[in-house]
């Protein structure tokens, strides 16, 4: 068999294998097992030795040191109730509107992103709290599903962010540093946080149904009282951001360190909030464990999974197809985000920035484009495979905490309409580059 | 087997919450170097490498903990419309079709892998220099536990599919 | 008394016998190498020339498909991976095997050690080879040569550091045996990965960092975010790689295919440096544009010197094979002293700086 063949029956086969409902990161990790075997003709000392050389790779990667870190800091602030002050807040300040609690969720998703840098933290924060929350109030679920899982995935796209770190070290390029992603992708988070806002306002208007509002006769704060409760509600998360942010770029810290003064930012939160103690330690510490292993398995079967792909000769075919092709520049670059969004409904964000930026950066070096533009079109797209299905990692990690209430059908259907916000703001991106290289400007002078 | 399954789970439970609380040491350890660095001027040799050592250990040793509380995310849009029964027995048959002989041969590879660290005494390449046998040891537990795991899952699918699960 | 010819290329009386060996075969070998470089770092060039070498040279009989950092296996684990035989091929830097064993460096890079040419005529022509081929031959691999960088740049710097007092207390980034003598020499060192080096240059996390020759640090644009840059390259005096192969997969090899990869590796070991230099040339002039270029002292290096034989004079006597190898690189340089003495004022400096009176290195 070619290798492209190979490859393209180890989708078929992996999609296949997938419907049975098996942990995915055990499918992914069975499937490679499977098809390195077929590809090296069945040796498996020298496939199991790739295996487990690839697992201790990730057992010390200094870049995902973050992850457990990023968890932790959500854990403590989610049970310090910082979160929830924010959320109640918000609640009561646009809770009268048609879909204001939906809103909120966003608002709070968005400042949640600022401090963490990975997605499963804000989706699962914000699923453990919001999900419950919106049920109450009688939200469709498919839109509190969507809301959720696509505003708590721009905490991967919004600095702090360790794609964006990932990105900076592969390149290796000064255009793409990671202060410059860092800058860049301010403006793409916010553009795209303020998009789902105008739809779920949109949505709810003609459809309240999808979204109550409150019922009148609970809305009983005053003006004064929602503006106090607003201000003291931002006031600690914008200590974190700082302590975060501001740890980076006054050189305090690389960010690894920075999340690590996170967990002690948001520890001393919690304590001075009273709600410290050895209980919420220990839930803490569990929870941050069950997420890191969920998340890291899923890091092993992706990786063994994408290393047999390569292997095979899947990343060549790629590259040749988009290389054998004499069209308009703006053709190739349709062509090469199609590509990264395809792969973005299979694979994880780590393995296509692997296979997919030292394929396509010297193909966009060829046809002149902006590297920090280019690099950014492709983070907002790897931001956008979180949630396309079949495998959007962030409706998995949504699914884990949710209420049992929320179906996968659900998550999918929900998810659509804001996939297609993805694709609006990436065109938005594409045609008005200002959009990401302005910031940049003002802060690093290009 | 009753007994293999309920220590099985025990030894899982155990072992995973005392794990869990490596990430208090591994949050001290690194603000610890931004302290030594930014306000002493003195940055350790050793924070870079034991963050990442720790942060193994954690997650490693963890992976077999989340299987026990069902922690790791499956797509279950097809499966979850399925009857108790036929889900259990689809269930166990990728038990030991799929999981079985995947993380099986994990298993035995990072026990191979951990016994070559051991004979070939191994250190890291870097100046603090930390024996790497202990580590890679730690990982072939955690994927043993993994696979121990794996066989509770499947001795308590039996059993309910039997009508003699507890 | 009669003097015979003053030298014999060994390799010539080995054709013959080699000659009977060779049955050239239709035989096509489909093979992986792996590295420790992402693909924007120069050194996977040197590893994609040698793989481009031997497909030429062999006609596509021997196929070696070069795999990235982190696509087959991770940066450090492509070491363990070919000794494995999951690839069959790797290239490196072979100071990334410290932790198996100290002696790896030897072949890599050794503070105020041999430079390109020394490295050539020490690996070839003094027994460098079989030193190295027993060292990797203990891990069931099969050693080559495969790429000299050159002289790497000193320190990218925002703090002008010219004496050995100026580095007390400077927050630097390093690797290797240099770390360990510049944190005796009193400076704070830190091991940052690659990755980390530019963001905590730019935000003052630390004060100074090493990266690679200039043409690898020029895309890092270091040169923004510093102001000086502190030479010479003391730490990597020059860059040495290699590419190594799993001894059974090397040993399944006819002999044609042998000779290919022998010739394609020494090939490579020229290419590289002419091709690295050349574009250093470059890189350094665009770096003069942005940031300055000091010196350190005479007096602070003869002192880094001495701390440098102080600390290897450490290792030497705690890991024989350290001591065997860094003995016969002394030793060389010993010998090539008289010669390099004799040789040393001609220097090719532009015709009219000679003239004015610019004649040693
Ligand atoms: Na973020
Ligand atoms: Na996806």
């Amino acid at each position: 068999m070619s290798p492209e063949i190979l490859a393209i029956a180890m989708f078929v086969f992996l999609m296949a294998s997938i419907a049975l409902g098996y942990p995915l990161a055990i499918t992914l990790a069975g499937v490679a097992t499977i098809f390195g075997l077929i590809d090296n003709g069945g040796n498996v000392p020298a496939l199991l030795d790739l295996f487990v050389n690839n697992a201790w790779g990730l057992f010390q990667n200094y870049t995902l040191v973050a992850i457990p870190l990023f968890i932790f800091m959500a854990q403590i602030l989610d049970r310090s109730k910082v979160s929830e002050a924010l959320f109640d807040a918000l609640y009561i300040v646009l809770g009268g509107l048609r879909g204001g609690l939906g809103m909120a969720v966003i608002v709070v998703s968005t400042v949640f992103a600022a401090t963490t840098g990975i997605v499963g933290a804000s989706v699962v924060a914000m699923g453990l709290m919001a999900g419950p929350a919106l049920l109450r109030r009688g939200y469709d679920k498919s839109l509190s599903a969507g809301i959720i899982c696509s505003s708590g995935t721009l905490g991967i796209l919004i600095p702090p962010s360790i794609m964006l770190v990932v990105y900076g070290g592969l390149t290796g390029m000064k255009e793409t540093s990671v202060g410059n992603l860092f800058a860049g992708a301010i403006l793409p988070g916010l553009l795209l946080s303020g998009m789902y806002l105008i739809y779920v306002a949109v949505r709810c208007f003609f459809n309240p149904e999808l979204g109550p509002p409150i019922p009148a006769e609970e809305r009983t704060h005053s003006t004064g009282q929602k503006i106090r409760m607003t201000l003291t509600s931002f006031v600690p998360p914008f200590g974190l951001i700082l302590t975060v942010m501001g740890t980076i770029l006054a050189g305090v810290a690389t960010p690894t360190e920075a999340a690590s003064l996170g967990c002690a930012g948001a520890v001393v939160l919690a304590v001075v909030s009273r709600k410290f103690n050895w209980q919420v330690i220990v839930q803490a510490s569990t929870a941050t464990l069950r997420t890191t292993s969920m998340i890291m398995l899923l890091f092993i079967g992706g990786k063994l999974f994408s290393v047999v792909f390569l292997s095979m000769g899947g990343g060549d075919a790629v590259a040749d197809l988009l290389l054998g092709m004499d069209v308009h520049e703006y053709v190739v670059l349709a062509i090469m985000m199609a590509v990264v969004f395809l792969m973005g409904m299979f694979i994880d964000w780590a393995a296509i920035l692997l296979v997919v930026v030292p394929i396509f950066t010297p193909i966009a070096m060829d046809l002149d484009f902006n590297p920090l533009w280019f690099a950014m079109l492709i983070c907002v797209n790897l931001q956008t495979s979180f949630l396309t299905p079949p495998f959007g990692y962030s409706l998995f990690y949504f699914k884990g905490v949710a209420p049992p209430e929320y179906t996968m059908g659900h998550i999918y259907k929900g998810i659509l309409p804001f996939v297609v916000i993805q694709i609006i703001g990436l065109g938005a991106m594409i045609f008005f580059p200002e959009i990401i290289t302005w910031l940049p400007g003002v802060f690093f002078g290009g | 087997m009753f007994s293999i399954e309920k220590s099985i789970n025990g030894m899982n439970e155990k072992i995973g919450f005392f794990t869990s609380f490596l990430i208090l040491p591994l949050v001290l350890v690194v603000v610890y170097e931004v302290v030594m660095r930014y306000l002493f001027n003195a940055p350790t040799v050793w924070v870079f490498e034991a963050t990442t050592l720790i942060y193994g250990i954690h997650f490693m040793i963890g992976i077999a903990y989340t299987h026990k509380h069902d922690g790791h995310v499956c797509i279950d849009v097809f499966e979850s419309r399925l009857p108790v029964k036929p889900r259990t027995i689809m269930r166990l048959i990728v038990n030991l079709v799929l999981f079985m002989p995947t993380v099986g041969l994990l298993s035995i590879w990072s026990v191979i892998y951990a016994a070559d660290s051991w004979r070939n005494w191994e250190h890291a390449s870097t100046s603090w220099a930390p024996p790497l046998y202990p580590f890679k040891t730690l990982m072939a537990i955690g994927f043993i536990l993994l696979l121990l795991q794996g066989v509770a899952k499947a001795i308590h699918d039996y059993h309910s599919l039997t009508g003699k699960a507890q | 008394a009669k003097r015979e010819k003053f030298g014999v290329d060994k390799r010539h009386v080995e054709v013959k016998k080699e000659l009977r060996k060779i049955k050239p075969s239709d035989e096509k070998f489909r093979w992986k190498m792996v590295m420790p470089w992402s693909k924007g770092l120069l050194f996977y060039d040197f590893a994609q020339h040698f793989a481009d070498s031997v497909k030429l040279a062999s006609g596509g009989r021997l196929d070696i498909k070069v795999f990235s950092a982190g696509e087959l296996v991770g940066a450090m684990e492509s070491f363990d991976a070919v000794s494995k035989g999951s690839a069959q091929v790797g290239h490196d830097w072979p100071g990334y095997w410290k932790g198996k064993n100290e002696n790896f460096v030897s072949f890599a890079s050794v503070p105020f050690g041999l430079d390109a040419e020394g490295y050539n005529i020490w690996l070839y022509e003094r027994g460098g080879l079989e030193q190295m081929q027993e060292l990797y031959g203990r891990y069931n691999l099969m050693a080559f040569p495969g790429g000299n960088g050159g002289q790497e740049m000193g320190l990218f710097s925002n703090k002008k550091a010219t004496s050995l007092k100026d580095f007390k207390g400077m927050r630097l980034r390093t690797v290797g045996w240099f770390m360990d003598i510049m944190n005796q020499a009193g400076a704070s060192v830190s091991p940052l990965p690659g990755g980390e080096v530019y963001l905590a240059l730019e935000r003052g996390v630390i004060d100074a960092a090493e990266f690679s020759a200039p043409a690898i640090n020029f895309p890092m644009g270091f040169d923004d975010i510093t102001k000086y840059v502190i030479e010479p390259g003391i730490h990597q005096p020059s860059v040495q790689c290699s590419i190594f192969f799993n001894q059974d997969a090397w040993d399944s090899l006819p002999a044609d295919l042998k000779w290919i990869v022998k010739i394609a590796a020494k090939e490579t070991q020229l290419w590289s440096n002419t091709w690295i230099e050349n574009l250093n040339i470059q890189a350094i002039n665009k770096f003069k544009e942005k940031v300055e270029f000091v010196t350190i002292d005479d007096e602070s290096l003869s002192s880094m010197a001495q701390t440098t034989k102080d600390y290897l004079d450490g290792l030497k006597a705690k890991n024989p094979d350290v001591k065997k190898t860094l003995d016969s690189q002394e030793a060389f340089k010993q010998d090539f002293s008289t010669w390099r003495e004799q040789r040393g004022r001609v220097t090719p400096w532009p015709i009219d700086d000679y003239i004015k009176g610019k004649h040693t290195q």
